[in-house]
């Protein structure tokens, strides 16, 4: 099961929902905990342990100017302005490289190669023994987000259940711990903001055709329009945490309100449970 | 020239857009406002205004598959790296959200199905408030255009009659190209920022950011009463930076209720309002104290 927790709207917990349902679940199961928000991670501060760190590359254009004829197929092929025209020559500004990889495809001369450069970090740490947390971190331009995010999914076991925490922009990074996922959770608030951005998060996680429910935080039974709101745009509602002080100051301590709260954790577990009898269905 | 604002949250939830709001309601006309979050725009929900014109905006372009030329050699779908095409029933699509417009498969598609075309990102909006513009946009769910709406909010904010008046904008999240226009479109940042671990984190990483630019930062304790050792923390970090506090916010239920209602906070009467009202006193002191510094004439 893959779950990815998504909400358009910074600051209604996301991190908390996403760290305190793997730790409730790793109770019971082997799971793996994603931090997709790789431009700014932060769940690594929830956790202690030791920290593994592996690199992330991505392949940048080389030109071997010997072989190169001038013909330009690649500087008028290339969107990102990496090989431009300067005058006869070709000039190869690697920074803003996408790494498409179609100079390479396209060169007739086989004059572009590529050679590996770093794109990001994947900070792996086990903070108990069925619990994997993997920090997925960007080192480049956002625009290699995305394949930071990829490498991060790809280096989960398939066998653990795994919960990705997404960034609150639903830019690629977002879109791309959505993507291949069994469940969407939205977290958003009760406030006036948590009515857009749950239509927002809704509408997208409908466009990517993954099966959402929608988490409430800050509650206090405050939140009846939007229960009606989740009704209509068929995410149903699957839990509501009340605003509560001391838990606010917990997880602004960087501790998991399930691990000193029984009861929460028990709520996360019943949240699970509530997802795979959805997932039955559908 | 008029001082340009942005405010800057550590992270999201920290109160970025109810300060913004609140000093909206409190300044004085003419004030531009902006909101540079494109993404989810939630500026407006808080300040009355009138919307007097939208536009389409058109991001970067974006590969599109004829289905009718289309010869099903997936050529296409192994040669892009970014995983933006599909497969379903023998039929290729674009996943949403995914192009990266590089061109790829326009280039090495044998039977020309496929072409780079702009598509609609989302639009521009045009408003008035009663003090002057807003300015807002609104990108579809899951376009990532790569701060380019941001850029083209504050390229309008900038022409014409706008420029001789205040403007106030509510900032993006932290990070990336929409960060970067937004800097490198203001002279003042006002930083909010929480006590809390990640808040006190994420505003380190963000402080090396700010520093590149030559902008006067001012800072912003909300919730400060949550959790006074951190509170504390996060004072020594804003001094040791040089950033003066020009606010501490209470945590107080009177913010909620004026989300509630979808108004500024200082027009409810509450703790929150009266350190808001405070803060602005505070912001408006240091920006004349600007005045006097020949770099910023």
């Amino acid at each position: 099961m893959k779950i990815v927790v998504i909400g358009a709207k910074g600051g209604a917990g996301k991190s908390l929902v996403a760290a305190n349902l793997a730790f409730s679940l790793s109770m019971e199961k082997q799971v793996t905990l994603l931090d997709c928000d790789a431009e700014d991670p932060v769940l690594h501060l929830l956790f202690s342990g030791a920290c593994e760190r592996h690199e992330v590359l991505s392949f940048l254009p080389e030109l071997d100017h010997e072989i190169c004829t001038r013909c330009h197929t690649c500087t008028s092929f290339c969107r990102s302005g990496a090989l431009t025209p300067l005058g006869q020559e070709v000039l190869l500004q690697p920074e803003l490289c996408c790494a498409c990889g179609g100079c390479i495809v396209l060169c007739p001369q086989g004059s572009i190669s590529e050679k590996p450069r770093l794109i990001g970090d994947l900070e792996m740490m086990r903070p108990f023994s069925t619990l994997c947390l993997i920090i997925a971190r960007l080192r480049a331009d956002p625009s290699f987000t995305s394949r930071v995010v990829a490498a991060a999914k790809e280096s989960s076991r398939p066998s653990h259940v795994q919960i990705r925490d997404s960034p609150s922009r639903l830019s690629a990074g977002a879109i791309e711990a959505m993507k291949g996922a069994d469940f969407c959770i939205i977290v958003t608030d009760a406030t006036i903001f948590g009515r857009q951005c749950l239509e927002i998060s809704a509408m997208l996680a409908a466009q990517m055709e993954i099966p959402a429910g929608v988490v409430i935080t800050g509650g206090n039974g405050t939140g009846k329009e939007i229960t009606h709101l989740c009704t209509s745009l068929g995410t149903p509602l699957l839990l509501e945490l009340p605003f509560d002080r001391e838990i606010a100051r917990l997880q602004g301590r960087g501790r998991l309100c399930a691990a000193e709260r029984p009861e929460l954790r028990a709520a996360f577990v019943r949240l699970y449970r509530e997802i795979e009898i959805m997932r039955g269905r559908g | 020239m008029m001082p340009r604002l942005v405010v800057l949250g550590s992270e999201g939830g920290v109160g970025k857009t109810v300060i913004a709001a609140a000093l909206a309601d409190l300044a004085d006309p003419p004030l531009a406002l902006l909101d540079c979050n494109p993404d989810n725009p939630n500026l407006g929900l808080l300040v009355p205004h009138r919307v007097t014109d939208a536009m389409p905006f058109m991001g970067p372009e974006q590969a599109r598959i004829d289905p009718d030329r289309c010869m099903r050699c997936r050529r296409c779908l192994t040669g892009c790296r970014f995983g933006a095409i599909g497969e379903c029933k023998d039929t290729l699509f674009l996943l949403p959200g995914c192009c990266a417009g590089c061109g790829v498969c326009a280039a090495i598609c044998p039977a020309d199905a496929i072409a780079m075309t702009e598509s609609m990102a989302g639009e521009l909006v045009f408003s008035i408030t009663q003090k002057g513009r807003f300015l807002h946009g609104r990108l579809l769910p899951g376009v990532d255009d790569r701060g380019l709406m941001v850029r083209e909010l504050w390229r309008l904010a900038s022409i014409s009659s706008l420029r001789d008046g205040w403007i106030l904008a509510d900032g993006p999240r932290a990070t990336g190209h929409q960060l970067i226009y937004t800097l490198g479109s203001v002279d003042t940042v006002l930083l909010v920022v929480e006590p809390t671990l990640s808040s006190l984190y994420r505003m380190r990483r963000l402080l090396t950011i700010l520093r590149r630019f030559p902008l006067t930062l001012l800072a912003v304790i909300n919730r400060f009463d949550l959790d006074p050792e951190y509170a504390r923390e996060a004072e020594l970090l804003t001094k040791s930076e040089g950033v003066p506090i020009v606010g501490r916010v209470p945590l107080d239920p009177g913010v909620m209720d004026s989300l509630r209602a979808g108004c500024a906070v200082t027009r409810c009467e509450c703790n929150a309002a009266s350190a808001i009202r405070e803060l602005w006193k505070n912001i408006r002191t240091e920006l004349e104290k600007r005045r006097e510094d020949p770099f910023w004439r």
